[in-house]
């Protein structure tokens, strides 16, 4: 079995009586698309905070390549090389789509402190901010503010973000979110082809995509992993068709 | 519509050009107000880095203008009563040298900025505004109860400070000085918004969650934006001590905070030349009007509601479309 990149130990946080994570944990395994479901409300989005750094758990320990990482800040563990995307896309909306990249990438190669460099005159950092542009097929669409892009292209640039920063783990909270068949058959390709670069976390709605793409899934209900297990063991899992599925015998 | 880059030489020529009108026809007062509204624009455009590009919204740049201000009077105070600063294990004495006390204010504005920023910059929004605010109204307070140098009274500067090679009492003189300040200034802005600093600090003003994903820290960017806002503030403060020969805690005053951020809004928020454009007409009201009524500022008001009712690019805006794409 491949070691853990990513291991959730235990984790828990409560908002007053509600409790969003409840004991939670699971790991995300080297070249693997580990995907996160479950209904609405049931603290996906807490989840993946508390892993990125927004929020801090109650109790438990994220471990991240060997070290915990759970008394970090955001900015800290994005430099260790987690890379995220938003549930709502957050690119820079003034911004065109090599100016967003190219905020990435002086980010992770921690050049944004300098004053009097000129952001784009390194020409091999602009070729490869272009080069990712490409990969989330917006290589025709650089010169374009992000606020004007089409919602689908906004999710794409999200994942070009997300991959230049070059991170040791993804972490994509739904990137499919509001996406026609076309985008999510394109989303699909993509993500198939990061994970042999570094493994996904991946939070979805859409389970066309995760039974396509997910290698392992772990199911969240009322903050709680009540499964986790491949495609067919989640599939054929009693307690996964009750608590998530309702009866429909066919969803799955 | 033209580009905004040929709208940004208009103005420095615009300014330029009516100094140089006014020397050639010996209206030496006249030249002394475009002193005066250049040296405003160096406070706007050290108030526009902060709040243009970095999106925080200081209501307290007078500390820095006050700062820089006395930092220029004091040294110019010792060095006509021949009595040193500190006398100690080093002498510390006074100068009236433009170089070393206009130096000496950058200093103080840049530490100034860093203490403030510190502690103010862990708010935000309204909490930012009003903190801001405590902070410059403390200087101003401070200023007029320190006796040792004028209290209430401030300090007068009874020979303006020297530049080597100038006559700096010759009004033109001063001038040209201050005029080549304020275009190394814009450059330096300039070349500052390019850089990758640039980049984010724009970017932090926008979505400061997708700047800290990528490995940025929003609090550090934000920090050294606010110091070198002071610093230029602060340096806009000495200068404008050394054309009055004389400081005096209505410098520190809140008056002078808005003042300030009136350039910037009339003129242009987040635009290079913005801050120049407010304060030249911010300069010319106060003339124009001034002569007409005391309750010019009720006018003045008028034309800021109109800016930013109709206007939110303020002067610049109106005039120019956009500056090309960043990378252009």
């Amino acid at each position: 079995m491949d070691k853990a990149v990513l291991s959730i130990r235990n984790l828990s946080k409560s908002f007053g009586a509600i409790e969003a994570s409840k004991d939670i944990s699971l790991d995300v395994r080297a070249g693997e698309i580990h995907a996160l479901i479950g209904p609405n409300g049931a603290g996906k989005s807490t989840l993946i905070q508390q892993i990125a750094g927004g929020l801090r758990p109650d109790a438990g320990q994220i471990v991240f390549q060997g070290e915990p990482v759970t008394h970090l800040t955001t900015v800290q563990r994005a430099r260790l090389g987690l890379g995220r995307s938003f549930q709502v896309s957050a690119v820079v909306p003034d911004y065109t789509v090599l100016e967003n990249i190219m905020l990435a990438l002086h980010g992770r190669n921690r050049t944004a402190f300098r004053l009097f460099s000129n952001a784009f005159r390194d020409t091999a950092l602009l070729a490869e901010a272009r080069r990712h542009a490409e990969r989330a097929e917006l290589g025709d669409r650089l010169s374009i503010p992000a606020a004007a892009l089409a919602h689908g292209e906004r999710r794409l640039l999200e994942l070009a973000m997300a991959l230049s920063l070059k991170p040791k783990i993804f972490l994509l909270d739904e990137p499919m979110a509001g996406l026609g068949n076309d985008g999510t058959q394109r989303v699909t390709t993509l993500l198939a082809q990061l994970k042999t670069e570094a493994p996904i976390l991946l939070v979805e709605h859409d389970m066309d995509a995760v039974f396509a793409l997910a290698d392992r899934i772990s199911v969240l209900v009322y903050g709680r992993v009540i499964a986790t297990g491949t495609r067919d063991e989640i599939r054929a899992n009693a307690d996964v068709r009750r608590a998530y599925l309702g009866d429909d015998e066919d969803a799955l | 519509m033209i580009s905004e880059r040929y709208l940004n030489i208009a103005i420095w020529v615009g300014v330029l050009g009516f100094a140089l009108y006014a020397n050639f026809s010996g209206e030496t007062y006249w030249v002394t107000l475009a002193t005066r509204a250049t040296i405003f624009a160096i406070a706007g455009i050290g108030l526009n880095f902060a709040l243009g590009y970095g999106g925080l919204i200081s209501f307290g740049h007078a500390a820095f203008f006050g700062i820089g201000g006395y930092a220029v009077g004091i040294l110019a105070s010792h060095a006509q009563s021949f009595t040193p600063i500190y006398d100690g294990f080093v002498t510390i004495d006074g100068t009236q040298s433009m170089v070393i006390a206009w130096g000496a204010a950058v200093v103080a504005g840049a530490l100034t900025a860093l203490l403030i920023g510190a502690l103010s910059l862990r708010t935000s929004g309204a909490y930012f505004i009003m903190i801001t605010l405590a902070f410059g109204q403390m200087f101003y307070y401070f200023a007029i109860s320190w006796p040792a140098y004028g209290g209430e009274d401030g300090i007068s500067i009874y020979v303006r400070n020297s530049f080597p090679g100038l006559n700096t009492l010759v009004p033109f003189q001063f001038f040209c000085l201050v005029f080549t300040v304020l275009t190394i200034v814009i450059l330096l802005v300039r070349t500052m918004n390019k850089s990758p600093f640039g980049l984010a600090l724009n970017a932090v003003r926008q979505m400061p969650q997708r700047v800290e994903t990528v490995g940025i820290a929003p609090f550090k960017l934000r920090l050294i934006a606010f110091v070198i806002s002071g610093m230029i503030t602060a340096l806009a403060g000495a200068m404008f001590a050394d054309l009055n020969r004389y400081v005096s805690p209505a410098m520190f005053s809140w008056h002078v905070s808005g003042e300030i951020m009136v350039f910037v809004i009339l003129g242009g928020v987040a635009r290079l030349m913005g801050p120049v454009i407010g304060a030249a007409t911010f300069v010319a009201f106060e003339e124009v009007l001034g002569r007409q009524s005391e309750h010019w500022l009720i006018y003045l008001g008028l034309a800021l509601l109109i800016i930013v009712l109709f206007a939110k690019g303020g002067i610049v805006g109106s005039l120019a479309r956009r500056g090309t794409a960043r990378h252009g």
